[in-house]
C-alpha cells in the first residue's frame, strides 16, 4: 500500500529540460507549489563534473549518465515477424538520467526544423504529388506553424545562451548563416565560437563546390553569459569532453545551470530524487496523483491538480500506456494512437579524409564546434525522380577524440591490432577529418512502440517495446548522399586518402548511432491522429501535459533539443495563460 | 605532483613479486606443482610460461616511459632485472614489500596467457611501449573483479533467447566467466594447434596466427559452450549468446584496447603510454587558447585523471 502524501499543485515527472523550464515559467509567473520527481541523482557543475569528467573509461564507455539498464531498458525487433529481445547493453541511443535529464551528457548541437517542416505532408504532395510519398508512410503536418512557434524557439535559445549565426532574420537572408533555415525573429544570443582546423577546412571546401557553409549553432557558451533568469553560463574550453560527459566548467547548455536553480530559488518547487514514478493515476478524464517507488523502493502516492509528463521519449510513452491513457497503436487496425509514429535518426551516409601533412588537434573541440551545409536536408534539393524523400544537415564536427571509442578512424584495409594497427594509429590519429549527414526519419505504419509482452522493469512492470527498421526511403536517401555528395566533399578537401561510408540495410540497435528516438506520444489536431492536442495536453486527460520529442509526428534532419526546447516553452505559456485561468481542454 | 612512474603500483619489481604472492603451500594454482617456494627456481617458472609475459617488459620498465625505445634487455641477458630476481630471500620487511597489486580475478597462469595475447595485440615494437607498459592485464583483472560489463550496467533478466543479430548481445552468461573460458579455451586451441604447447609459450607468429583463426571466425567453437558463431562487432562484446572464438577475440580486443587507452586511475595505461602513443594529452582543462593554432602540434603535458585532480581539488 503506498503512502499517501499531502496534495501538491503541480507535479513533474522526470526532472530535465522539459520539467525545468516549464517549472521555471511556473516559478516566475506563479505561486504554484511544485514536485519534481527524478529517477535519478541530483549531480551539478560542482563539485561532480568540475572533479572527474575527463574519464571516459567511466562516463563514455561504461554509460556513468545514462539510465541504468539493469533497472529498466526496452525490448526491439525490426519488425512484427520477430520476436523482440531486450537491449541488455548500450547501445544505439543513450538516454539520461538525473536532474536536467541528457542535456546535462548532450553535445549541444542545437538546430530548429526548417519552417515548411511543419507543414510537410502538405508541402511534399504539393510539390511532387500525392503518390510520390511511399504508401506506409504516416508523416502527417504539425498542428502549429513555424511562425506560431518561433518566438518560443528564441525564448529556449536565450534561455541556454546558443551561440550561432542567424542565415535569415525576418525573411532576410544573412550572409555567413544558413540561407536554408526558417526566420528568425532575432540574431542568435551569443556568436559563434572558435572552428577547429578540420572543420575549417571542410568549411573551405564546401564553398568551393558552391555550398553555403555556416557554423553549426552550439550550446556550449562561447562567453561569460547571463539568461533572463539570471543564471550564468562561462564561456567553453574547447576541452574535448561533451557528449556522454557532464561539463567541467558550466559551460555547457544544461538545466543543472540555467534552469533548475531559478525553480529552486523560488522556494516554491522541491526535487525528489531517486523517484521512479509508474503511474498517473486517473478517473473521468482527470489525473488525480502519481505513484512512485522512492529511493528505497517503497511506493508513495503524491495527488496534484496538474501533471506534466517530461521525460525522455520511451519513458512518456510507457507511461502513458502503463497508466492506460489513450489506446494503444496497433498497426494491423491503425486503430490507437499511443505509441504511433515513433521514429529515429538515419545516420551512415559520410566520408573521412586523412592528410600525411597535416595536423589535426582532433582532442580539441567542444560538442558542437563545426561547420555545417544544409544544401541536401529535407527538401531543401530537388526530389524528382530520385525515388526518395528527404535529406539531412550535413556537418564536420570536431567533438573531441577521446583515445578508447575514437582512436580511429584509421584509412580502409587498416588492421585491428599488431604492429600495424599500432603504427597505423600513431600515424593518423590526429590526422584525419570526419563528415556526416543526419538523416532525416520519416514516419511509418508498421513502426511503433508498445508493452512488452513479456520483459519486465526492476519493479515488475513490462518494458518499452520497439518495432523499427529503416524503408528503401532512407536507404536510397543515404545511397544518394553517399555517391552523388560526399565523394565530391572528400575530392575538394584532397589530403593523402579517403573514404566513404557503407550505405545502410536494416537498423541495428548495438552500435551508437544517435540518442535522437521520437514520436508516439503526437501533436495533432485531431485525437484520431495524435495522442495530445497542440498546446501538448493530452486529450484524454485535461489536466495532464506530455512534452518532449515524443511529441514530433515525424523526426527532421536536424538534432531534436531546440524542438523539444520550443515545445516546453509553447506549452508552458499555453498551461499559464490558456489553462491554469480556466482548468479544461485548451483546444 | 608525483612523477607517474614513481607510482608503487606502477613499479616493475613489485609487480614481479606480486604475481609470486599466490605460489604459497596454502593456495597452489592448478598447473603450478605445489612446492615451498625457495624450492622453486626461475627456471622452473619460466618453463611452465608463467612469466614469459612479464619478463619481455622488463627491459622498459627501468627506463622513463614516453620514450619511444624497445625494451633493451631480455630476460635472458639481464638475470637481475627478471621478475625472480630476490625470490631467494624474498624481501618480508613491509617497508619495501608491496602489498596493493596482484590480482584478484584471474590467477597467474591464467595470467600469462591474457598478457601473451594482448602483447599480440598491442606489441611493444618500433612504434613504442605495447600492452606490456600499459599494464594491460591489470586493468582487465580489476574489471572483470568488479564484475561490471563493457558498457556498465546490463540487462540481467530472462527469458533468454538467441535472438537476431540486430539486437545485441543476449547470453545470460556472467562476461568474468567469458572471459575466463574463453582464455581457457584459447590455450587449449593453441594445443590443439601445436603440439600440446600453450599459447604462452607459442612464437609470435604462432600466436598471431592463433588470433587471426579467432578473429576470422576460422575456429568455431570454444568448448562445449560455444553456441554459435557471432559475428565481429568492434567495442561490443558480440552479437550472440555465450563465447565463440570469434566473440572472444571481439571482447579481448575491446578490453585490451580500453586498458591501452583508458585513463591510468583504472590501472592499465600506465605513464599514459597508450596517449603517448597517439598523441592524447589526456585531463586539459582548456584548449581555448590553441585550438585555433591550426596544423601546429600542441603545446604542454600529458595529464592524468590523478593529476587533474591534485590541481582541482587536492586530492589524488
Amino acid at each position: 500500500m503506498a503512502t499517501k502524501l499531502p496534495h501538491t499543485d503541480v507535479v513533474f515527472i522526470g526532472f530535465g529540460m522539459v520539467g525545468s523550464i516549464i517549472a521555471a515559467e511556473l516559478a516566475k509567473n506563479t505561486k504554484l507549489k511544485m514536485v519534481a520527481l527524478e529517477r535519478g541523482p541530483y549531480r551539478d557543475t560542482f563539485p561532480d563534473f568540475i572533479q572527474d569528467h575527463f574519464d571516459e573509461w567511466r562516463y563514455a564507455v561504461q554509460s556513468g549518465l545514462f539510465m541504468d539498464l539493469s533497472k529498466n531498458t526496452v525490448t526491439f525487433r525490426n519488425n512484427a515477424d520477430q520476436s523482440a529481445a531486450p537491449m541488455r547493453e548500450y547501445g544505439s541511443f543513450l538516454p539520461g538520467n538525473g536532474v536536467g535529464g541528457a542535456m546535462v551528457h548532450w553535445n549541444g548541437q542545437l538546430w530548429r526544423f526548417l519552417d515548411y517542416f511543419f507543414e510537410y505532408r502538405s508541402h511534399l504532395e504539393e510539390r511532387y504529388g500525392k503518390d510520390y510519398l511511399p504508401k506506409d508512410t504516416t508523416i502527417q503536418d504539425w498542428p502549429m506553424t513555424y511562425a506560431e512557434i518561433e518566438p518560443f524557439y528564441t525564448k529556449f535559445d536565450e534561455t541556454f545562451g546558443i551561440s550561432g549565426k542567424a542565415g535569415n532574420l525576418n525573411n532576410e537572408i544573412q550572409e555567413g548563416g544558413n540561407p536554408f533555415e526558417g526566420p528568425r525573429s532575432k540574431e542568435y544570443p551569443q556568436a559563434p565560437g572558435k572552428i577547429p582546423y578540420g572543420s575549417s577546412l571542410f568549411a573551405d571546401a564546401a564553398k568551393e563546390l558552391g555550398y553555403k557553409p555556416f557554423p553549426q549553432p552550439n550550446g556550449n557558451s562561447t562567453g561569460a553569459y547571463t539568461n533572463p533568469y539570471g543564471q550564468k553560463l562561462g564561456p567553453c574550453n574547447y576541452c574535448g569532453f561533451c557528449e556522454r560527459f557532464g561539463c567541467h566548467t558550466g559551460a555547457k547548455a544544461s538545466p543543472i545551470l540555467m534552469t533548475v536553480p531559478y525553480a529552486l530559488a523560488s522556494g516554491n518547487l522541491e526535487i525528489r530524487q531517486f523517484s521512479t514514478v509508474y503511474r498517473i493515476n486517473h478517473q473521468d478524464g482527470k489525473a488525480t496523483s502519481v505513484t512512485y517507488f522512492d529511493a528505497n523502493g517503497l511506493e508513495v502516492e503524491q495527488p496534484a491538480d496538474l501533471i506534466v509528463l517530461g521525460a525522455f521519449t520511451l519513458e512518456n510513452n510507457r507511461l502513458m500506456m502503463l497508466s492506460q491513457i489513450g489506446e494503444i497503436y496497433d498497426p494491423k487496425t491503425e486503430k490507437g494512437t499511443v505509441g504511433r509514429n515513433y521514429t529515429y535518426q538515419v545516420g551512415g551516409a559520410g566520408g573521412t579524409v586523412w592528410f600525411e601533412d597535416k595536423i589535426m588537434n582532433r582532442f580539441m573541440g567542444s560538442g558542437s564546434s563545426g561547420m555545417s551545409i544544409d544544401e541536401f536536408n529535407s527538401d531543401n534539393f530537388d526530389h524528382t525522380g530520385l525515388g526518395f524523400f528527404g535529406g539531412g544537415n550535413i556537418t564536420c564536427n570536431v567533438i573531441g577524440a577521446r583515445p578508447i571509442l575514437n582512436n580511429g578512424p584509421l584509412p580502409p584495409k587498416t588492421p585491428t591490432w599488431g604492429s600495424e594497427w599500432k603504427a597505423a594509429a600513431a600515424k593518423w590519429y590526429n590526422r584525419s577529418v570526419s563528415f556526416g549527414m543526419q538523416g532525416e526519419s520519416p514516419a511509418y505504419r508498421q513502426n511503433h512502440v508498445d508493452l512488452d509482452p513479456t520483459y519486465k522493469d526492476q519493479f515488475g512492470d513490462p518494458l518499452l517495446r520497439i518495432t523499427f527498421d529503416f524503408t528503401d526511403n532512407e536507404r536510397k536517401m543515404v545511397q544518394y548522399t553517399n555517391e552523388n555528395v560526399f565523394p565530391n566533399i572528400a575530392k575538394q578537401l584532397g589530403g593523402t586518402q579517403s573514404a566513404i561510408n557503407g550505405n545502410i540495410t536494416s537498423y541495428n540497435i548495438v552500435p551508437y548511432q544517435s540518442t535522437h528516438v521520437q514520436g508516439g506520444t503526437v501533436v495533432g489536431s485531431d485525437p484520431s491522429n495524435s495522442v495530445v492536442n497542440k498546446y501538448c495536453q493530452s486529450w484524454d486527460v485535461e489536466n495532464l501535459f506530455v512534452v518532449g520529442a515524443s511529441n514530433f509526428p515525424q523526426h527532421g534532419g536536424y538534432n531534436p533539443t531546440g524542438t523539444v526546447g520550443a515545445l516546453a516553452y509553447w506549452a508552458a505559456d499555453a498551461i499559464i495563460s490558456k489553462y491554469l485561468p480556466k482548468p479544461g481542454s485548451i483546444a | 605532483m608525483p612523477a607517474p612512474h614513481d607510482s608503487d603500483t606502477h613499479d616493475q619489481p613489485s609487480s614481479a613479486v606480486d604475481e609470486s604472492t599466490p605460489l604459497t603451500p596454502e593456495s597452489p594454482p592448478e598447473s603450478i606443482p605445489v612446492a615451498p617456494i625457495h624450492l622453486i627456481n626461475r627456471r622452473h617458472l619460466l618453463e611452465m610460461g608463467a612469466f614469459t609475459g612479464a619478463a619481455a617488459g622488463i627491459g622498459l620498465a627501468t627506463h622513463a616511459f614516453g620514450q619511444e625505445s624497445t625494451p633493451s634487455a631480455s630476460p635472458e641477458t639481464s638475470p637481475e632485472a627478471s621478475p625472480m630476481a630476490g625470490m631467494g630471500d624474498m624481501d618480508m620487511n613491509p617497508q619495501h614489500a608491496n602489498t596493493n597489486t596482484g590480482f584478484s580475478f584471474f590467477v597467474p597462469a591464467q595470467i600469462s596467457i591474457l598478457r601473451a595475447a594482448c602483447n599480440r595485440l598491442i606489441p611493444t615494437d618500433d612504434s613504442g611501449p605495447g600492452a606490456e607498459e600499459a599494464g594491460v592485464v591489470y586493468f582487465i583483472d580489476r574489471e572483470m573483479a568488479s564484475r561490471k560489463n563493457f558498457r556498465g550496467p546490463r540487462y540481467d533478466r530472462g527469458p533468454f533467447v538467441t535472438g537476431e543479430a540486430t539486437q545485441g548481445d543476449q547470453s545470460a552468461m556472467p562476461l568474468p566467466d567469458r572471459f575466463r573460458i574463453g582464455l581457457l579455451s584459447m590455450d587449449a586451441y593453441a594445443k590443439s594447434k601445436y603440439s600440446g604447447t600453450g599459447f604462452a609459450s607459442l612464437t609470435a607468429d604462432q600466436q598471431d596466427q592463433i588470433l587471426k583463426d579467432m578473429s576470422g571466425g576460422n575456429v568455431d567453437a570454444f568448448g562445449s559452450i560455444s553456441i554459435d558463431k557471432a559475428p565481429l562487432t568492434p567495442m561490443a562484446s558480440g552479437g550472440q549468446p555465450g563465447i565463440t572464438a570469434q566473440s572472444f577475440f571481439s571482447l579481448l580486443l575491446s578490453y585490451t584496447m580500453a586498458g591501452f587507452f583508458s585513463d591510468p586511475v583504472h590501472g592499465g595505461n600506465r605513464d599514459m603510454v597508450g596517449w603517448k602513443l597517439i598523441g592524447f594529452p589526456g585531463a586539459h582543462l582548456s584548449w581555448a587558447d590553441q585550438i585555433e593554432n591550426y596544423n601546429k602540434p600542441f603545446q604542454g603535458d600529458y595529464i592524468s585523471l590523478g593529476q587533474y585532480q591534485q590541481q582541482v581539488g587536492g586530492e589524488s
